[in-house]
């Protein structure tokens, strides 16, 4: 069996770039401090990239940068210079949109080049371009269906990149400006204000079209879970995660949870329990519901999302492990929701997988007993029937499959 | 090189009435095209694209989809035969059409047309360099960008100055998923969405969804300017519009063009009862929203 496929996670902060690698991670992706399509993400400094690369590094996993907003004149002049720097850093690769800046950046450094998703490539013709001008990778559309993928790994001999978790663009992506006219705010130079969440009246000849919930572009959400040994026999290179701007928890549950599922396929210990367990896991940090959109060639109305059909939201991550303490069998724990005495956690970690347990005993700082633990970021240390691990997360285990309601 | 009027008509039967404006004209292929109101064969299409040559007019031909493996040997076919009629040139959007027209040798002049991405000179010369002669500039430019990108390329430049242009194309039927799911019964009309008082036309047609302005862009005043600075061609979309609204201010817009009186300005203003908008023209859009670090 040839490489392994890529796992890559997206970063919006150097703290989440380090719980993306410690959960498993093979590569990251983040924005610098130009020329990316998340401007309002905390993107990196060159200083924090510099830090990113060498966490990364010393971890034997990898740092991609995005450079894939579409320039106007105003920016062309900083591209040099921006695209030095990042050499500098040893960055592993670019993600890049514009062909034009692939050929410079292939003539003017030593760097790898990945095509972003904006150029929306389905063909194996655009891809055979982008190859000739120096790109070893290609993300593709989002669009693209398994069919697509197969003619394009047959006719080229090219890495293949596509999302497998996260929000959609209801677009093709590239092709939307949206925000420029209702915010001006530039989707194509990092400024997307997500106008296709907005609910809208739609009117047939004048008249409004009124069904239970309003007109949206909006789409559910992708997650390939169910199709992981697929893409991998399709011969996909990575498989990315959206969600530059997402929470730590968020990044740490979805990245160990597709990691357990690839390499459980690789170990050749995958089941259909393995799968629908993860499934419920990934449902669980969702805030909406998931399909997995365009890849069996279906983009029907099943693939949409109008507001207020199921909006979920994200309650379930209890609190970070901190310290253990083997002799009293305690783990100190910081909350970021509220938890109690009788609660059943899970406990989930980079190395292992889910502990469950009934919370017996909580403590606080000073030893003293407690029932509930309501505070923000409130310290306590609770009883564990097995070890703990710093940096484990703490989750409610929910009885329910929640993206089974429609 | 003399400035153009390049019109995109609604439909080969309004073409007649604009002759005396135009200069040029776009049309979109069947199954290769989208944000044309209708799209034909190259069949349907030989015998105006002859006539149009014949009054010297320009014709040029839109493949600007996004193109997957089951559009691939419609467009080679496409291309083969559109070389051998009398095109001023193709416009396109996806690196499938630059990649056939370099593999096979293809006699096509292309028109860079990547809609919202053709916003720097520094693309555009790229592109040159590829072998692709024009760029149709995009409609998120300030005038400013205009002049400096007309400066920097060597390439022929469309700019639209009036019409409906798309906000937002996807390959989903968004309009028939909604109906869809809410049981709604369609009589296939006219589609629109509104929010906050402003009304968007919506159209889903046989290859996904586009969304346009709320109001055509009406840049008649600057269009003397654009004409000054040496732009090539000038663009004019009847889509969405009444046909003999459309060819009076095409009139107004050439009397303008010609004589730089006033009054044609204000002429396209009642026209269009003040419902019109200069886009992007005079502003510029956010970059960065929120500073890093």
């Amino acid at each position: 069996m040839g490489r392994r496929v890529e796992l890559l996670a997206p970063a919006g902060s150097l703290e989440s770039l380090k719980w993306a690698i410690l959960y498993g991670a093979d590569a990251v992706y983040v924005g610098g401090p130009g020329f990316g399509l998340r401007a309002n993400a905390t993107n990196f400094t060159i200083d924090e990239l510099k830090e990113a690369v060498e966490f990364a590094h010393q971890h034997q996993k990898k740092v991609y940068v995005t450079v894939n907003i579409v320039m106007h004149n105003q920016e062309v002049e900083k591209l040099d210079a921006y695209l030095k720097e990042l050499e500098k850093i040893e960055v592993d690769a670019l993600i890049i949109s514009d062909p034009a800046i692939i050929q410079y950046a292939k003539e003017h450094t030593s760097l790898e080049l990945h095509v972003s998703t904006q150029q929306s490539t389905l063909n194996y013709l655009g891809t055979k371009f982008l190859k000739e001008l120096g790109a070893s990778r290609i993300v593709l559309a989002r669009e693209a269906t398994k069919e697509d993928i197969l003619d394009i790994k047959k006719h080229v001999d090219i890495e293949i990149e596509t999302f497998i978790h996260g929000a959609m663009c209801a677009s093709y992506s590239g092709r939307c400006v949206l925000s420029n006219y209702f915010t001006a705010r530039d989707s194509n130079r990092g400024g997307c204000s997500q106008i296709c969440r907005w609910d809208f009246d739609l009117l047939e000849n004048g008249e409004k079209k009124q069904g239970e919930k309003p007109f949206t572009f909006c789409t559910k959400d992708l997650s390939m879970i169910t199709k992981i040994p697929e893409m991998i026999e399709l011969g996909i290179n990575s498989f990315k995660i959206e969600g530059r701007m997402r929470s730590i928890y968020y990044i740490a549950t979805v990245v160990s949870t597709y990691r357990n599922v690839i390499d459980a396929y690789y170990e050749k210990t995958l089941t259909s329990e393995m799968i629908e367990d993860a499934k419920k896991i990934l449902d669980a940090v969702a805030n909406r519901e998931s399909t997995v959109q365009f890849f069996d060639g279906y983009y029907g109305k099943d693939c949409q999302y109008y507001n207020g059909r199921l909006e979920l939201s994200n309650q379930d991550f209890l609190g970070i492990v901190l310290d253990y303490d083997d002799d009293k069998q305690l783990a100190k724990i910081e909350q970021r929701n509220y938890f109690k005495i009788g609660d059943t956690v899970e406990v989930f970690g980079p190395n292992h997988f889910v502990n469950k347990f009934i919370l017996s005993h909580i403590y606080d700082e000073e030893g003293n007993s407690l029932e509930v633990v309501n505070h923000p970021r409130q310290v306590v240390w609770i009883r564990t029937p097995q070890p703990l691990h710093v940096n484990d997360l703490m989750r409610m285990k929910k009885k329910i499959d929640k993206m089974s309601i429609s | 090189m003399i400035m153009k009027k390049i019109v995109v008509p609604r439909n080969l039967e309004n073409i007649d009435d604009m002759l005396f404006f135009a200069d040029a004209f776009l049309f979109g292929v069947e199954l290769l095209s989208v944000h044309f109101e209708n799209t034909y064969s190259l069949e349907q299409l030989k015998s105006v694209i002859l006539k149009l040559k014949d009054k010297g007019k320009d014709v040029f031909l839109s493949c600007n989809k996004n193109y997957d493996r089951n559009d691939l040997s419609i467009l080679e076919s496409c291309l083969r035969e559109i070389e051998t009629l009398p095109i001023a040139g193709v416009f396109f959007y996806d690196l499938a059409v630059l990649e056939l027209v370099k593999e096979k040798k293809l006699n096509i002049t292309l028109v860079w047309d990547q809609e919202h991405m053709t916003t720097n000179y520094f693309s555009a010369n790229f592109y040159e360099k590829e072998g692709v002669q024009g760029i149709c500039l995009s409609t998120n430019l300030t005038l400013k960008e205009i002049e400096s990108i007309k400066k920097k390329t060597n390439m022929f430049c469309i700019t639209p100055v009036f019409g409906y242009y798309p906000m937002f194309e996807s390959k989903r039927h968004l309009v028939k998923n909604y109906l869809e799911t809410f049981s709604l019964e369609s009589s296939n009309g006219y589609y629109q969405i509104e929010k906050e008082g402003k009304i968007y036309p919506i159209t889903d047609h046989n290859l996904g969804t586009t969304v346009y302005t709320s109001v055509p862009l009406n840049a008649v005043k600057e269009s003397k300017l654009l004409k000054e600075q040496g732009m090539d061609y000038l663009m004019f979309q009847e889509k969405l519009l009444d046909h003999s609204l459309f060819v009076k201010i095409l009139e107004c817009y050439n009397q303008y063009l010609n004589s730089g009186e006033q009054k044609w300005i204000e002429q396209v203003d009642q026209l269009l009862e003040g419902k019109y908008d200069l886009g992007f023209l005079y502003k510029e859009t956010i970059y960065r929203v929120k500073k890093h670090g």
